[in-house]
This record gives C-alpha cells, sequence and structure tokens, in this order.
C-alpha cells in the first residue's frame, strides 16, 4: 500500500517498523516531526507506537543519555534532533560509541544545508567520521524508510550507535511511499550488569577503539554491496571481437538530495559518464573503486562538506589513479548554501560538454545580470528569505523557451517579506516594555541585549530591535555575564546587561547559566519570554506546561521557583500585555544590581484564543504612525481611508488577536475595542 | 503526463494545506507525487513557497525547474510575482486577488494586478469574497484548491472526495462551507 509521507513521517513509520520501543528527542526545524509522528502514531489503541515509550527530553544530552540506558537494557531506540542539537548531545555521543550499545541505537539527526532555519551549515556525515559512527544518508523520503531499519540491523550487528542524516529537502519532502509489513519485535533483553561492561574506563576504551576501527573497515566493506550505495552506467570492456563498447571516461559521485538533482538530468545516463551514488560512511571503497575504474575526471556534486570528494580523492592516492576530482576543493563547486536544480544541472552540463537539459542550454546567460549568475550556486529554487528573483530572468527564460507569444511582463521591484512576530505575539509587549523602560530608566547607560533561540531572536527586527546577540542555546544568560564583565574591566561599571531567553530554551540549557550567574555574582538582568509552549518548532511542550508528548498530565515545573532557588533574589512575575505594570516591573529591577529576573508570562497565539480585534477610531486617528513605529505588528498598516483621503491607521480583523497593545500606547487613544 | 506546479503566499494563509490536498488526490489517482516545502523561521508572517510536482513516471527531484512550472497557485497578488523565473512560457497563474499587507513597502497594487494579467494565462480570483459566500472567510484556501483545480491532471470527483475526507472530522458545516469554496472557485477560474 502506498501512503503520501513527509520524509520524517517515512523515518518515524520506518522506525516503528524496525520494532522501535524507546523514542526520545528534543524538537528542531528540520527534525521535529519524527518524533510527532511517532507520538500520534501512539493514540492508534494497539499499534506498536502505543506500547512504545516516547518523550520530549529537556535537550538533545537528556535525550541520547536516556536512550542510551534503553539501549543498554537490549530496547532499539530512536532518538532525533537537528544538527546543532547534536552539538549539545556529542558528549554522550562519542562516549557510547566506546561503550556500544546491546538494543540497536538509530539518532536521527537532520542537517540542514542552506542554512534555511539554523545556525550553522555543520555536516553529520563529517561528524560520524570524526565519531567513529556509521551513518546513512537518504536522497528520498522512500529510502529513508527502508535505511531505516537498515541502521537498526547494522546497529546490532556491530553493537554501536548508527547516524540516520535526513538533510531539510528529504525531511520535509512528500512522496507516496510504499508501506511494508512490520518486521519481527524482541522485547528489550533487560540490563545485564556484565562485571565492567558498562563502564567507561581507559582499558576498556583502548580495547573498544581497536574494535571499532575493525568495525569501521568491514563496514566499509559491506557498504560495498548495500542497496544505499549505486554504480550506475558501469559498463564491461568490449571483449576482443565484439563492436567497440566506448567505455566511460566521466564520473559523477553524488550523494543526498543532490543525487535526485542529478538524476533529474542524467536519466538517460549519456554513455560517455557513469554515476557513483553514495549513501553511507564509512564510505563503501571498493564501489567507489570500480566507479574510478577507468575515468578521466570526476564531477562531485554534494551539499555541506567536501566528504565524498576527499573520500574519492584519498582513495585515487593511495591507488595511484591519475583522476581529476572536481568538486568544492577544486574550487568547481559552491562551499556553502544548498544545491538547487539549475545549478546542478548547469555544472553537470558543462563537465559533460554537452546539452542535457534544453531550458538550460538555451538561457543566453550573457544577458543575465550578474546577480543571477553569482546567486545560481545558492538556492534560487528556495531563494533565502532576501532574494527576490530578478524580472529579467523570467523574461530571459521565458525568452529562451521555443513557444512563440508576446514576452511575459516586467515584474514591479518586489519587496522582501521578511519572517515577524505574529500579530498577538506576547513577545512584543515584553520587547517593548524592556526597550521603553530602558529609554526612560537608565538614561545614559549602555544597555546590551542578549537573545537566544526561538521566536523571539525576531525580535532583532526593526522597529524593535532587542537582540544584538543569538549564539546557540542557552547561550544568552551567560553571553550576557561576558560581556558585562568585558564592559567592566573597560571602567564600564553601569554596563546594562538583559539576556532574554523562552520557557523551553530556559529548561533546554538556560538553568546552569544562572547558577553560572548567581555563583559568580554577576550583574544581569534574565528576561524569560514563557509563552506556554515550544512556538519556533510547532508547539511541543516542555517542563513548564503541565503536559507531556502525548497530552497527558505532567509534573509542571514553575520558572519563578527554579529561578527563586536558584538563589536570584530580585525576581519579578508580569503580563506582557499589561503595558504600564511591565513598565514599572523592568524600572525596579534596573535600578537594583547583581542577578535579577523577570520573567513575562503570555500565551503564544497559537495555544490561545482571540479575543475580539482592536479598531481604529479614524476620527481620533491622526496618522502619526507611531503604532507601527513602536510596535512593528503585523495586524496594523497604513491605508487611505478613501482614495486620495489622509493616511490612518488601519488593523487587519483577521490578523488581529486583540492583545491590546497598541491601544495602551496610541497616545490619542484612537484604538479601542479589545478586552484586555 | 507531467505537471509541475509552484504554491506561494504568505505564513498563515494556508498555502501548505493547499499543497496537501492537491498532492493527495494525485496519489488518490495512482499518480506519483513529489513535494517539497519550507517550515520553521519561514512560516511566521514571511514568504511562503512549495514545490508541487505531479507526474505517471518517476520524479527524481521534489523541486521545479526554473522555467519549467505548469502553474503558479498564489494566495497573495505580490507573491505569485515573486516565482514568474519558474514559470513555463504558456504557464498557467492562478492567485487570489486581496493583497497581504504586512509590510510597509508593499507596491501600487493595480500595478502588481496589471502585470498578473499581463501573463498569457492569469487567473485573478476574487477569493475573500467567494470564502465569504461559501460561509467562511477561512475557506480562502479552499477557493483556491477550486480555482487551480480545472488546470490539474485530476477528475473533480476526486478533488472532491479528498476535501471531503480532509474535513471529515472537523464536522458536516465545515466540510459543506469547504466543498462549497471549492466549487466557487473551479467556476471562477474556468
Amino acid at each position: 500500500m502506498k501512503k503520501l509521507l513527509m520524509g520524517n513521517e517515512a523515518i518515524a513509520l520506518g522506525a516503528l517498523r524496525a520494532g522501535v520501543s524507546i523514542v526520545t528527542g528534543y524538537p528542531g526545524t528540520p527534525s521535529t516531526e519524527i518524533l510527532e509522528t511517532i507520538a500520534r502514531e501512539a493514540k492508534v489503541s494497539g499499534s506498536r507506537a502505543s506500547r512504545a515509550y516516547i518523550e520530549w527530553s529537556v535537550n538533545e544530552k537528556a535525550a541520547l543519555e536516556l536512550a542510551a540506558g534503553a539501549a543498554c537494557s537490549g530496547a532499539r531506540v530512536l532518538v532525533t534532533m537537528k544538527q546543532v542539537g547534536l552539538n549539545v548531545a556529542s558528549d554522550p555521543l562519542m562516549s557510547l560509541n566506546y561503550l556500544g550499545v546491546s538494543g540497536g541505537m538509530v539518532v536521527a539527526v537532520a542537517d540542514d544545508p542552506g542554512p534555511i532555519s539554523s545556525q550553522t551549515e555543520q555536516d553529520t556525515r563529517r561528524f560520524g567520521l570524526y565519531a567513529k559512527i556509521p551513518v546513512f544518508d537518504p536522497s528520498t523520503p522512500e529510502e529513508a524508510y527502508l535505511m531505516i531499519a537498515d541502521a537498526y540491523n547494522w546497529s546490532e550487528r556491530y553493537g554501536r550507535p548508527v547516524i540516520l542524516r535526513p538533510t531539510t529537502r528529504v525531511c520535509h519532502s512528500y512522496a507516496s511511499v510504499e508501506i511494508l509489513p512490520d518486521l519481527p519485535q524482541k522485547p528489550p533483553a533487560g540490563f545485564d550488569k556484565a562485571e565492567g561492561r558498562w563502564v567507561i574506563f581507559p582499558n576498556l576504551s583502548y580495547r573498544s577503539h581497536i574494535k571499532i576501527e575493525e568495525g569501521l573497515v568491514k563496514m566499509g566493506e559491506g557498504f560495498s554491496a548495500y542497496f544505499g550505495n549505486q554504480l550506475i552506467g558501469d559498463k564491461a570492456p568490449a571483449e576482443e571481437g565484439d563492436d567497440p563498447v566506448q567505455a566511460p571516461t566521466l564520473g559523477i559521485a553524488t550523494g543526498g538530495v543532490s543525487y535526485a538533482y542529478a538524476m533529474e538530468f542524467l536519466d538517460p545516463l549519456p554513455p560517455q559518464a557513469k554515476l557513483l551514488k553514495v549513501g553511507t560512511f564509512p564510505f563503501p571503497a571498493s564501489l567507489a573503486l570500480k566507479f574510478l575504474n577507468g575515468l578521466d575526471e570526476v564531477l562531485v556534486v554534494e551539499e555541506l562538506d567536501p566528504v565524498i570528494e576527499d573520500e574519492l580523492v584519498r582513495l585515487c592516492g593511495i591507488n595511484q589513479l591519475k583522476i581529476t576530482i572536481r568538486g568544492k576543493r577544486s574550487g568547481d563547486m559552491p562551499n556553502a548554501g544548498e544545491n538547487a536544480l539549475a545549478s546542478v544541472g548547469e555544472k553537470i552540463e558543462s563537465f559533460l560538454k554537452r546539452k542535457i537539459w534544453v531550458n538550460i542550454s538555451d538561457l543566453d546567460k550573457e544577458e543575465l545580470p550578474e546577480t543571477t549568475l553569482s546567486a545560481s550556486g545558492l538556492s534560487p529554487a528556495f531563494a533565502s528569505l532576501s532574494e527576490v528573483p530578478p524580472a529579467a530572468l523570467a523574461a530571459a527564460a521565458a525568452a529562451a523557451a521555443v513557444a512563440s507569444g508576446p514576452p511575459p511582463p516586467e515584474a514591479p521591484p518586489l519587496p522582501v517579506r521578511p519572517p515577524v512576530l505574529c500579530a498577538g505575539c506576547p513577545h512584543r509587549g515584553s520587547f517593548f516594555a524592556v526597550k521603553e523602560a530602558v529609554r526612560k530608566y537608565a538614561k545614559g547607560r549602555k544597555a546590551v541585549f542578549s537573545g537566544d533561540i526561538g521566536c523571539y531572536t525576531l525580535g532583532n527586527a526593526q522597529p524593535l530591535d532587542m537582540v544584538d546577540t543569538c549564539l546557540c542555546m542557552g547561550a544568552g544568560i551567560t553571553m550576557a555575564q561576558g560581556i558585562n564583565r568585558a564592559e567592566a574591566l573597560k571602567g564600564n561599571s553601569d554596563s546594562l546587561n538583559f539576556a532574554f531567553i523562552g520557557d523551553s530554551t530556559f529548561f533546554h540549557t538556560g538553568i546552569p547559566g544562572i547558577v553560572n550567574a548567581v555563583y559568580n555574582k554577576a550583574d544581569i538582568i534574565i528576561v524569560v519570554l514563557d509563552n506556554f509552549t515550544t512556538a519556533m518548532t510547532g508547539n511541543q511542550p516542555h517542563p513548564g506546561m503541565g503536559r507531556n508528548v502525548l497530552g497527558a498530565d505532567a509534573e509542571k515545573i514553575s520558572i519563578p521557583a527554579v529561578i527563586s532557588a536558584l538563589g536570584v533574589k530580585a525576581i519579578e512575575k508580569v503580563n506582557p500585555f499589561d503595558i504600564k505594570t511591565a513598565d514599572l516591573a523592568v524600572k525596579s529591577l534596573i535600578e537594583k544590581s547583581g542577578v535579577r529576573a523577570i520573567v513575562f508570562e503570555g500565551p503564544c497565539i497559537a495555544v490561545s484564543k482571540s479575543v475580539s480585534p482592536c479598531i481604529v477610531d479614524t476620527a481620533k486617528c491622526t496618522g502619526c504612525q507611531s503604532c507601527i513605529k513602536k510596535l512593528g505588528c503585523p495586524a496594523i498598516s497604513i491605508q487611505p481611508v478613501s482614495a486620495g483621503a489622509k493616511l490612518k491607521a488601519l488593523i487587519d480583523p483577521v490578523l488581529c488577536t486583540g492583545c491590546g497593545i497598541c491601544k495602551e500606547i496610541c497616545a490619542f487613544g484612537a484604538i479601542g475595542g479589545a478586552a484586555l | 503526463m507531467k505537471t509541475d506546479i509552484i504554491l506561494a503566499g504568505v505564513g498563515g494563509q494556508g498555502v501548505l494545506s493547499i499543497a496537501a490536498i492537491i498532492a493527495q488526490a494525485a496519489v488518490k489517482e495512482g499518480l506519483i507525487v513529489r513535494q517539497s516545502e519550507v517550515h520553521g523561521m519561514a512560516q511566521r508572517g514571511g514568504a511562503v513557497l512549495a514545490h508541487l510536482r505531479i507526474s505517471d513516471t518517476t520524479i527524481y527531484s521534489d523541486l521545479v525547474p526554473r522555467g519549467m512550472a505548469d502553474m503558479i497557485i498564489s494566495m497573495e497578488p505580490l507573491e505569485s510575482l515573486r516565482y514568474t523565473a519558474w514559470l513555463a512560457p504558456q504557464g498557467t497563474l492562478v492567485t487570489a486577488a486581496e493583497p497581504f499587507i504586512n509590510i510597509p513597502n508593499y507596491p501600487e497594487l493595480s500595478e502588481i494586478i496589471k502585470t498578473i494579467k499581463a501573463f498569457p494565462a492569469a487567473h485573478v480570483v476574487e477569493a475573500a469574497a467567494l470564502a465569504k459566500e461559501a460561509g467562511s472567510q477561512r475557506s480562502v484556501n479552499m477557493v483556491m484548491v477550486g480555482a487551480s483545480s480545472p488546470f490539474l491532471p485530476i477528475k473533480e470527483g476526486t478533488m472532491e472526495e479528498t476535501i471531503a475526507a480532509m474535513f471529515a472530522s472537523k464536522g458536516a458545516e465545515i466540510g459543506e462551507t469547504n466543498q462549497k469554496a471549492f466549487r466557487l472557485g473551479r467556476n471562477a477560474a474556468k
């Protein structure tokens, strides 16, 4: 039976098919839907998922360690996270590889070329090589569905954790996937106290290291025959007497989603070329050697690091093969950003020195503006948010086509539409309150606003402009301390250092930073933006919500109580929509010193109901635009009341949630209608 | 047979639901489908884009090649123009007429509409009014599913069945509103 599945759903169903019984993770785009799908399946009574243990852990390190305990007890486990989450979980994962597992462990780590929704373009294939952990790299949802079951088998065969590494374009791609019958599931054997087996002493690490290296060699050999790795177009040399067969001299090596892009141009494969698809690491060296045999030149098409490229270069060196390897190292392919069809097509076309795609060949590149060509290595297809495809490109593409008819019109210059805090977002009120209080009560003092990872990073945009730093989960609180120390050394004893952190991030890695601040007598103001959910990734529950991943009641951990227990004396708790009270609360903290905290409690619009929208009284509105300039709420625009009339504020009744912040700040009392 | 579609709009307008319904209906007809979309940061009031490819033979990439899209479906006029580089020369452009103005420098709407209408197969649909007529302003995206449906390689009945299944859990009234929105949209674009 075929089912339309998102890549992440395919991974989840593949893991359930393979008999996974413990699932942990922390949300992070593009990995989140893997665990969410398993939680959804768990609601089907009698299903395999309903018997599994599933949790959103407090962070990736906790998720991996819990799963490690279960895998040491013979359970098949799945841990999900995004690539930067692996940085948090890398400590236990590195060591666990030395300790080993008795139940299969798959760590699903989603990479994000682009990056579309991440801080880094790190490559988990490289992490796997460094950590000496095998990596499965699917190129489609269908392949991911099959690969994860194989990944469990490889994990158990070698007794080590295994990484499944999809990228955004696999995670969030939909395809019709053939659903296969469940594989047999063994109950966990339970924890075996076998002496010293699970205690990582240096002696054990030494012995493990030897076994790990032996295993990697064996796996590399095994992977040469694995379906995830493919050699296409490898013709046998002509036998004497036969018609001469032209042996390919050009090779294309690719993997992940780039394989799909390449095949768009290479099916059928031209006779002068063969293709190597690499879907696993350690590298399938014997298959790759077969591929290299007889070639003059190879083009490597991959995203992020030149991992396949480096392996091929190494293989050529060891085997003294005189083959030119073209890729990122040679400057033939871009070092950053995700691949796109057009750029992959252009590169393959010029590599094969023949027309393979009429649409690209016919584009008269000379006439295209410079910007179009320079952008081609990045991601025109899913253009970064700021990219506006030049109208000239549309004209060129159309002019190049065979069809007749009038040329399509020139579009006017299109403004970018960046993401913004939603209308009714409580963070808008919190940022505004702090900004105004600093303006009013901290005249002459230098204020620096450290942000963190979440929707509230968008607070950096105008007009709020309230995020000066953002590094990684939990770093805001600790970076604020460092900035404050440096300012003090510079002689600025008056520095005001705010650290904004969301509720889920607070639990993830915020707490140790507060312990550090209190212990070391720091001088910072911690601002917790508690919107009762993990908003950015799609509203997952967290320890402050009293609800778990399955929607069941859970212990609710109070953020102000935690902060207080950590030794912070000055703590304020306010409603971000009550601007006046918030103003005074921030003022009181500005006037104090040491570690202080304010917790803004207001629900995300995705988890709360709207009240009646605000309305502008056009008779009172002077068109001063101060509501727009101060708040940047997407529900407020400035428009003429009638054609040619004076501009007045207009509130979109569908977008407005009735939060009422604009009502509070209008100096003319021109906004009304919302109940606070 | 191959139909390549670009779907555009602003985060929160239901662009991804349009893609989901068309994709689901195509699968129901035994067609091969690939669809790609962006989540996370991009959703918050920003420009949203999805690629959808339907075929009766193998599809490798889920991204549509530039200049090859058979259709652009957009929930918003400005956003419909953002991806015209992807549209084939005689491709269809179906967009809702109503602007979504959450940026200070939104261009003159009449200019935008004029540009859209200059495309050889452009359909500007009064989606908000039709949604209201159907019974709910929230059914705008279903009006757009309807408006794009005459140009899809999918039977009308299959589209209707898919919509019915999608809203089955939300009660008869919401189901009927969305069916009506679909029909009004379909008639508007035919």
